[in-house]
């Protein structure tokens, strides 16, 4: 089992009194509570110190901790004295299973009260994240998902058992869908319910496509001849190439909307938006040049017009 | 190694949760549900039953995450919550904003 500085994980003394343990955790969990907080990292850090506040909250279960000894690094491996399990365990003496288990596992059981008398406890809800393609999306799809659940032995002792989960994921997820799997939590406790397993959906970046809701953004590169004769011309859509025509007079950043081409709702579809951009040749050969020169000689188009009373004022 | 097989669900959908059901999956005591209720920060289909949508159910779990490790009162569970779904509305609108800007913008991230 690796050991966890819980004294640390707060930034008190391993002599702080109980006030100033729950100040310590309050300032670290505003901080970095994973429903309100920005920082990098907040799932983790917020896990850490909420692991780490639960036992030392509780006389029982900090003297219980206290009891483990003070010499060890976190993350070290260690066991717990030979009499401890006697002395704080669940069920009394355990057979060798602590090097499975997770010492925030150990002191869950230890809740105060609960020797007393058992009653049912709701198995802990798990939230995982997860990211899909846009097509895996288009399509529905399944998801591998590798848990870390935590299961009590005949003796009452808890350890962490890995567990795959292939999850299917039905079609018509957006960005930040949240979907739940019932029962898939982490066990409940003496008749008390399993709990809910909730999957956050997010898209891998794609190369082309910018997904917004059901609806779909791709550029559309257009030379400048297309945009003001019109044209026709391939466009990529999640199910392959459709031609699109381009009206003559396109500007750039008209949004031209392909129907029905994005991402699939429970019913329907999405549409795909191609967004227009007007592109030139970087390096323009001499006879382009030349035409482009010709077209600026005879052209009296001016896009500026409206600048004209701002220039006369100034 | 076991490898179980499960289908996802919509939370979106799906049957109405009683006040107790509520409750119940979400970890937060049914007064404090009320309380939220009072200040329109649970909004239930039917407030004469009153029973509610999955959504109300993401709500409650996110207000019971936050009434147990922040110890908030329903007074501040319902303004976090406010808060909260404008900063969702505000980033769906700079997701959507984002989504139409060409690739190589400057204002993407």
């Amino acid at each position: 089992m690796k050991y966890k500085d819980y004294y640390k994980a707060l930034g008190v003394e391993r002599n702080a009194s109980a006030d100033d343990i729950k100040k310590a955790y309050r300032k670290l969990a505003h901080k970095f509570h994973p429903d309100v907080s920005k920082e990098k990292d907040a799932k983790e850090k917020f896990q850490e110190v909420g692991e780490a506040y639960e036992t030392l909250k509780n006389p029982e279960k900090r003297a219980a901790y206290d009891q483990l000894g003070s010499g060890f690094e976190a993350g070290q491996d260690f066991r717990p004295p030979p009499d401890w399990s006697e002395q704080f365990g669940r069920g009394g003496k355990t057979q060798g299973g602590f090097d499975e288990a997770d010492l925030a596992d150990l002191f869950a059981g230890l809740s105060g009260g609960r020797r007393g008398g058992r009653f049912p406890m709701p198995g802990q809800d798990f939230e995982v994240d997860t990211r899909i393609t846009l097509e895996q999306a288009a399509s529905g799809t399944e998801v591998e998902l590798n848990l870390n659940v935590v299961e009590h032995d005949e003796h009452g002792v808890p350890r962490r058992v890995p567990k795959t989960l292939r999850v299917r994921v039905p079609k018509g997820t957006v960005e930040g869908q949240r979907l739940r799997i019932p029962g898939k939590g982490g066990k409940g406790l003496d008749g008390g319910r399993d709990g809910v397993l909730f999957l956050n959906i997010s898209f891998a970046p794609h190369r082309l496509f910018r997904a917004s809701g059901h609806d779909l953004y791709v550029d559309l590169p257009l030379t400048p001849w297309e945009a003001v004769l019109g044209a026709s011309v391939e466009v990529p859509t999640l199910d392959g190439t459709v031609r699109l025509k381009i009206p003559a007079g396109t500007k750039a950043g008209q949004q031209l909307r392909l129907s029905k081409r994005g991402l699939a709702r429970r019913e329907g579809e999405g549409d795909l938006y191609a967004v227009v951009q007007i592109t030139v040749p970087a390096t323009p050969t001499a006879r382009e040049r030349e035409l482009f020169q010709q077209l600026a000689d005879e052209s009296k188009f001016d896009p500026r017009s409206h600048f004209a009373g701002v220039r006369e004022a100034a | 190694m076991q490898i179980e097989i499960t289908e996802a669900l919509w939370l979106d959908t799906g049957h109405r949760f009683s006040l107790e059901e509520l409750a119940a999956q979400s970890g937060l005591p049914a007064d404090i549900l009320r309380q939220l209720m009072e200040l329109d920060a649970l909004s239930p289909l039917d407030a004469a039953v009153p029973d509610f949508d999955a959504d109300c159910l993401a709500l409650a779990c996110t207000a019971s995450r936050l009434h147990h490790d922040l110890d908030l009162d329903a007074g501040a569970l319902a303004l976090v919550l406010r808060l909260l779904e404008r900063v969702r509305s505000l980033e769906a609108e700079m997701q959507t904003l984002r989504a139409r800007l060409p690739h190589h913008s400057p204002y993407l991230p």
